[in-house]
């Protein structure tokens, strides 16, 4: 989703304008919609909206919705936006067609404002859930593979070339957190040669018998 | 239409008005053999109507829509007077009703208010008043591009605020263009609005 304090935001690609005001009147209190007219004109504008769902009519002047839709699918900054296809055409083919080509849903019009909601956001929830999954397994595999750290000071490269120290990066690619303290070996190494140390420890020896 | 009956009439003007030729239009191209803007022409018609809640034009057009794509000549001659009186039909009983609900009645979808005093004569805007019509201007520059349904909603009140204001005639500019969707026009007009007012 585009930000936790902002409104999701939702593309409607419609060639008839009174389409995509009905939409509006029923989307516009819970996202942020941009409004397209042509397939053409809507690839261009979600480069700078970047919608977290397409509703893409199907009949349309110059693109149709379905090369509308291949050509998002196509692309890697787009392949994972959710489509759903809203058209007046209703036959079982066009719907098989949506499907086999990416959309996630198919809506006839003239259709209904709640089931267009629900739908809505069911896809929207869905496709953030799965770009949380997503995410979480690229850091999963990241440490399941070969990292590469240095023998000398143990810190570790990232995918990006960084290097990081190793407890960061474990931190920050798992769930696990660390609690800092110094293990006797390093403690001896640290303050071996002060006369304090070299007091508490004999201290402790001498209880111990 | 979740209950905005204003919202509602704004759509079936729109709706005339945009059809306005189209019955010329669909015989013309049918008459030449032309029928793939034809169909378009009733798929547009097929969809909106059936949004608008226009159930019988949406079932005439929905019968003559696959007819034209497959170009059935004989069965498209049946299915054309029927989906034109349907069209007709529907277009007096919108145009009935858009005469019946005078402003008075029927508040606009945009909820204006009026820039009026009690005793009804308009208001001359001050200075701040004039500083937020400007205000309300940038904002909707902004929100264009972002939540056109937002802009659309503050178009509404920036053209009642415009009323007595050196821009006024650009309001009515503005509102057609917001509601056609005419983004880089409508931001035009507002940048020109601006420049309108800004210096007075």
């Amino acid at each position: 989703m585009s930000s936790d304090t902002e409104k999701p935001r939702i593309m409607i690609v419609d060639d008839q304008t009174e389409n995509i005001h009905m939409l509006m009147a029923v989307l516009k209190d819970e996202y942020a919609v941009t409004p397209s007219l042509n397939g053409k004109a809507a690839i261009e504008k979600q480069k700078g909206t970047r919608p977290d769902l397409i509703l893409l009519d199907i009949l349309m002047p110059d693109i149709d919705g379905y090369d509308v839709c291949k050509g998002l699918k196509n692309d890697v900054q787009t392949k994972d936006i959710p489509i759903i296809f809203l058209t007046a055409v209703s036959e079982a083919m066009d719907a098989a067609k949506a499907f086999e080509i990416g959309a996630v849903d198919y809506i006839t019009k003239p259709f209904n404002p709640v089931t267009v909601k629900a739908r809505i956001k069911t896809h929207i929830t869905l496709s953030a859930t799965l770009k949380e999954l997503k995410d979480a397994l690229d850091k999963v595999k990241n440490l399941e593979g070969l990292i590469p750290i240095c023998s000398s000071c143990k810190q570790i490269r990232d995918d990006k070339g960084f290097w990081h120290r190793v407890e960061k990066y474990i931190e920050e690619h798992s769930g696990v957190s660390f609690s800092h303290g110094l293990c006797p070996d390093c403690i001896d190494k640290m303050y071996g040669d002060k006369e304090w140390y070299q007091e508490k420890k004999q201290e402790k020896a001498d209880n111990s018998e | 239409m979740a209950g905005n009956q204003a919202l509602y009439r704004d759509l079936i003007i729109q709706f005339v008005k945009k059809h306005e030729n189209t019955q010329q239009v669909l015989e013309a191209s049918i008459s030449r053999g032309d029928y793939k803007p034809a169909r378009d022409l009733v798929h547009a018609v097929r969809g909106s109507a059936g949004n608008l809640g226009a159930a019988e034009l949406n079932r005439t057009a929905a019968v003559l829509e696959p007819l034209l794509e497959k170009k059935e000549d004989q069965e498209i001659q049946q299915a054309l007077p029927v989906f034109l009186g349907t069209f007709r039909d529907c277009i007096l009983q919108i145009q009935q009703f858009i005469l019946e609900t005078t402003p008075k009645d029927v508040p606009s979808s945009n909820g204006r208010k009026s820039n009026k005093t009690d005793s009804g004569s308009p208001q001359e805007p001050d200075s701040s008043d004039l500083a937020d019509v400007c205000g309300l201007a940038r904002e909707i520059l902004d929100l264009i591009t972002s939540d056109y349904g937002l802009a659309l909603e503050k178009t509404n009140n920036l053209i009642s605020m415009l009323e007595r204001t050196p821009a006024a005639e650009l309001g009515p500019v503005l509102q057609e263009q917001m509601n056609l969707f005419e983004e880089d026009a409508a931001l035009e007009t507002l940048r020109k609005m601006i420049g309108v007012i800004e210096p007075s």
